[in-house]
């Protein structure tokens, strides 16, 4: 009940913030995928199966906003961020906007090709150097600064033996 | 379920995933989630509705400072242009009665006009790919898939896109997929092209398809020409800031920026009549 809590309220309010405060904030530019960089923070701290599990429920609440591919991309990102996990030390801060970045890399360009839309209707060398690259720079440069903090809260919850 | 789970069903549930996205590539599926759960976005409304609300004021008070400074500044240029609007309107109304009795005169139809609802806009699509708002009008107020978005000033903004009870998604023009047919709005060209979002900037279309030989300059007003039946003639669309040639010099495409181009929707217009119109028509 904790664990549900904690990881679908972080991305209830991630999600809100998605879709009203962003878009205000940098209109007309590239926002970061708050959504994206949660699930994937979720796989690196536990495991490919939270990471999936959680990426299918976050997808599912991004889809209903009219959106098609996230109830697919993100458990699978979730489980990548996941089959990481126990390969790094989750201490070190530096790797996980490494592999943030890559993850968002992979999520623009399978967006790209799954859906037609975009395939047929933006040129792929714009899309991915005005889409696709600052995306997922924005996406490293937040995962460095949310990783450390959500790290603290679950080493600290780990430790008080209310993990999960 | 999930302790439960060798690793070889791991590696099935993620082959898959890969299958369900290679048939989604190759034969254009999409997966709609929004409509057989739309009462999750019911759910979801009021948070953003409360969201939206706060973000609005916070903007609005950065805003009626800005307002507030600008208009102490420019306060007589206001009263004088005040004055000429006032009598260009008076000018106006004689043309227009003059315009109705000449069309009367000629058995010419009238131009359409159309019923318009307000929505306020409660959210916005959260990806980076397309430009899509959620409005707080749904069908229980009479809107349709396909109606097409104003601002406040007729500017045209978007078309609907799918609607639920008491909300609705709403593709801009920026979203990859929207296009509309445009038309150059000046007296010696009235050239027609099909515009379209561009993702080199949010913020500028191309305007293709024109003919090799049409004349677009920088500066022209484009216009919807009314070739759809999905949006009504003449809503203003952009202006052209470069013209250039396209397909090796056989037609010719321009950029333009759009009126909404910068502008933070908070609210607008829903033409909720055009179908029904149409359907008259016919």
């Amino acid at each position: 009940m904790k664990e549900i809590s904690y990881r679908g309220g972080l991305l209830f309010v991630a999600l809100i913030i998605q879709t009203s405060l962003f878009p205000r904030v940098c209109h007309a530019y590239v926002c970061p995928d708050l959504i994206l960089i949660l699930i994937c923070i979720f796989g690196l701290l536990r495991g490919s199966k939270k990471g999936a599990g959680w990426g299918l429920v976050a997808g599912f609440f991004q889809d209903l906003m009219g959106l098609n591919t996230n109830i697919i991309i993100k458990p699978l990102l979730g489980f990548l961020a996941g089959s990481i996990e126990g390969k790094i030390y989750k201490s070190n801060i530096w790797l996980p906007p490494v592999i943030m970045f890559l993850l968002s890399c992979s999520a623009g360009i399978i967006n790209y090709v799954v859906r037609y839309e975009l395939l047929f209707n933006l040129p792929w060398p714009q899309s991915f150097f005005n889409i696709i690259l600052p995306g997922a720079f924005l996406d490293s440069l937040v995962c460095f600064v949310l990783y450390p903090i959500l790290y603290r809260i679950e080493g600290r919850w780990y430790r008080l033996g209310l993990s999960y | 379920m999930w302790h439960s789970l060798s690793k070889r069903w791991y590696v099935v549930l993620v082959i898959a995933v890969i299958a369900v996205l290679v048939i989604m590539a190759v034969f254009g599926v999409r997966l709609n989630i929004a409509q057989p759960f739309s009462f999750l976005n019911r759910i979801m409304a009021p948070f953003q509705v409360a969201t939206s609300g706060v973000i609005n004021f916070f903007a609005d008070i950065r805003e009626f400072s800005q307002d507030l400074k600008e208009f102490r500044q420019s306060k007589d240029y206001y009263k004088v242009k005040l004055g000429e609007l006032e009598r260009e309107l008076d000018r106006m109304q004689e043309i227009k009665v003059e315009n109705e009795r000449l069309r009367q005169l000629l058995n010419f139809p009238y131009l359409e006009d159309y019923e318009t609802i307000g929505a306020d806009v409660i959210g916005y699509f959260p990806e980076n790919w397309t430009s899509g708002v959620i409005i707080n009008r749904g069908k229980r107020d009479g809107v349709q898939e396909r109606d097409p978005v104003i601002t406040y000033n007729g500017y045209l903004a978007g078309q609907v896109e799918e609607v639920f009870t008491t909300t609705a998604h709403v593709h801009l023009l920026t979203h990859p997929s929207f296009v509309v047919g445009g038309l150059i709005q000046r007296e010696a060209s009235r050239a027609l092209g099909v515009v379209r979002g561009t993702p080199a900037g949010k913020d500028l279309y191309i305007m293709d398809n024109l003919s090799w030989d049409a004349d677009v300059q920088s500066g022209d007003m484009i216009i919807t020409s009314g070739m759809s039946e999905f949006f009504p003639k003449g809503l203003p669309i952009g202006e052209v800031v470069e013209v250039g040639v396209s397909d090796f010099g056989l037609t010719q495409k321009a950029t333009i920026k759009p009126f909404i181009a910068g502008v933070t929707l908070e609210e607008i217009l829903i033409i909720i009549d055009l179908q029904e119109k149409n359907d008259e028509g016919d």
